[in-house]
């Protein structure tokens, strides 16, 4: 599904990304761990191929295609999905009519009949629901007034709604109380599937409780520094990232 | 008091004199009317297609529909109309319409009623004057849209809205010319004790196109809002230079002005807002933000406080950007395409300014029109 060859990223002249290999087969989670700075969330975005990052090395190949020449919408339309760490607030669009442009330019890439209004806010309905969030949000103005938490919901309803095949979760953990955590999380691994797989980008080992990873991998200054098992989680909650560190430094 | 005709023998006399505003004057520096002068013939009567409006006017003559003349009126409301044109300050445009209107048409209606003035090919000028004087308690929403057919034409409109006690007036104004017109709307809105006065103030099409406004608002609980969208590509200007002035206590007004331009195209806002001394516990709230799509694009904006009393809350707020470049990549990230994104993020910002039309048939019909001038704007 995903292979990450090489991959050197850097903003404003400043290399964050220094040579991350990584594979992801479809049907797997893998989350990536590590300390603030250490490039996480750069090479969340950089995935979904935000422009203020220069990719100077390297290769991600997606589906057997070097994606580094797709733009971020070709990326989308394609089945990259990223639940973004800070979702942003865009005043006076419509949730609705955001989430259904988007559904349909999806679908018609991928040559299916665009979705009525019917039908899009019966399956808007249905996804809401299972993710316990107030139906009136649909018709808010996108993020706009939402909590933190809200926010996050309203990333994983744009996840179901738009039904990708690699999905980020970017740091989608932080901001959230326990009982929205775990609405998230079950939306999370109900919408796991042998064809679809999932980067999960966290601090904390807490979230990997309830989305269960099949490999960990460390991220450290630019680079994975160590990789494994869901067992690494709990190494790190003990020992934190000062061992990591030192034997990067070393 | 001097009759209608003596106050059009006066502002003719003025024009001759003094001619029309230029770059030379603080409040024209912006609106440059090129070869628009008092020498530019009155355009003729004509017939014309309306296009449903309960009222039609081409060239400022009544086509279709029924309007009262100011010399029917009742004398009180006629005294009271012509002591406000005798007290209005020379501005050129607003007495060259008054030497060459052909009557005043007076709405004294409540309702709902949209009114449409049209402006055939050719150089010349129009000059109508309206009065809106509605029954005290009653509620009254305007839609008046002017539109002018290509040609170096000039739509002067001069405009008096009177809100008497209790009195609801809404006022939608879109200017939606041909490129090669120009218009100038003088609007002189008078709020008294309790009344609310709403206008909204559309600039969408047009060479040049100019609103000059002078609010009052005269008794205690008195509310005047004006609320405008100045949309500009090629290189046309779009004009508000406005003028709000508190003079009792308890009185509140909201100025909210929006600009989105592309090329080389400019808008201007001036808002003036006076606190009269000893008008005491008044709020006044001005916001002006301009999004700048094209590099040549420009906004100026001048907002003014002349306050003489000391217990008023006034704010302003000034802004100009470019799109939101997050907004953009958070749409791009779930598949749309970068010119539906900007596209959706154009109408957006226009929308806080159309949202505030109440009335939903009206606002349909102004978004329709908007939404149209928008894909202009938005690919330049």
């Amino acid at each position: 599904m995903l292979e990450i060859r090489n991959l050197h990223a850097e903003v404003d002249g400043k290399p964050i990304l220094k040579g991350i290999h990584l594979k992801l087969a479809a049907g797997e989670t893998h989350a990536i761990m590590g300390p603030n700075g250490s490039g996480k969330s750069t090479l969340s975005q950089v995935i979904a191929g935000r422009e203020d990052y220069t990719v100077t090395q390297g290769e991600i190949i997606y589906n057997g295609r070097n994606i580094l020449e797709l733009s971020v919408e070709e990326r989308a339309r394609e089945g990259i999905f990223i639940a973004f760490q800070y979702p942003t607030a865009i005043p006076g669009v419509n949730n609705m009519q955001f989430l259904r442009t988007a559904v349909n330019a999806i679908r018609k890439h991928r040559g299916e009949k665009e979705l009525n209004s019917g039908d899009f806010l019966k399956e808007a309905r249905y996804a809401m629901q299972q993710l316990d969030m107030n139906p009136e949000f649909i018709k808010r103005a996108v993020n706009d007034g939402f909590s933190g938490g809200e926010k996050k919901k309203n990333e994983i309803l744009q996840m179901y709604m738009l039904k990708p095949r690699l999905v980020i979760l970017d740091e989608t953990d932080s901001g959230l109380d326990i009982d929205a955590l775990q609405d998230v999380s079950r939306a999370v691994n109900q919408f796991r599937s042998p064809e679809r797989s999932f980067l999960v980008v966290t601090h904390y080992q807490r979230l990997l409780d309830y989305i269960k990873p099949d490999h960990i991998h460390v991220l450290f200054d630019g680079r994975i520094v160590k990789s494994g098992g869901p067992e690494l989680a709990l190494e790190l909650e003990q020992s934190g990232y000062d061992e990591i560190k030192a034997a990067a430094v070393l | 008091m001097p009759s209608l005709l003596e106050l059009k023998l006066r502002a003719n006399q003025k024009v001759e004199q003094l001619g029309l505003p230029g770059e030379h004057h603080e409040d024209w520096l912006y609106t440059q009317l090129e070869n628009i002068s008092p020498e530019i013939p009155t355009a003729p009567a004509r017939p014309g297609n309306h296009d449903g409006a309960d009222v039609y006017l081409v060239n400022g003559h009544l086509v279709r529909g029924e309007l009262m003349t100011l010399e029917h009126m009742p004398p009180t409301v006629i005294s009271k109309i012509l002591s406000l044109y005798e007290r209005e300050a020379y501005d050129g445009f607003s007495s060259w319409n008054l030497s060459q209107c052909d009557t005043v048409q007076v709405v004294t209606a409540a309702g709902t009623m949209r009114l449409h003035h049209h402006v055939t090919t050719g150089r010349h000028a129009a000059h109508p004057r309206l009065a809106i004087i509605p029954p005290a308690r009653s509620t009254t929403t305007l839609y008046l849209r002017l539109t002018a057919e290509p040609g170096e034409s000039l739509t002067n409109l001069h405009l008096l809205l009177i809100a008497e006690n209790n009195t609801k007036l809404n006022l939608v104004l879109e200017q939606d010319l041909a490129v090669t017109a120009s218009s100038v709307v003088t609007l002189h809105a008078i709020a008294e004790k309790d009344a609310r006065i709403e206008v909204t103030d559309l600039q969408l099409s047009g060479k040049v196109t100019r609103l000059t406004f002078l609010g009052e608002l005269t008794g205690a609980g008195a509310h005047l809002a004006l609320h405008g969208l100045l949309l500009g590509y090629d290189a046309r200007h779009s004009d508000s230079t406005a003028s709000i002035r508190h003079l009792s206590s308890h009185t509140t007004s909201k100025e909210t002005y929006y600009s989105i331009l592309n090329n080389a195209s400019s808008s201007a806002f001036t808002g003036h807002i006076y606190v009269e001394r000893n008008a005491q516990q008044v709020d006044a709230q001005q916001l002006n933000r301009s999004l700048l799509l094209g590099d040549a694009a420009r906004a100026f904006s001048r907002p003014q406080l002349e306050i003489n009393a000391d217990d008023v809350k006034c704010s302003h707020g000034a802004s100009v950007g470019r799109l939101d470049p997050t907004a953009l990549f958070y749409l791009r990230s779930r598949g749309i395409s970068q010119a539906e994104a900007r596209q959706i993020l154009i109408e957006a910002f226009a929308h806080e300014i159309l949202a505030g039309i109440a009335d939903l048939d009206i606002r349909k019909s102004v978004e329709s029109n908007v939404k149209f001038h928008l894909q202009d704007v938005a690919h330049g």
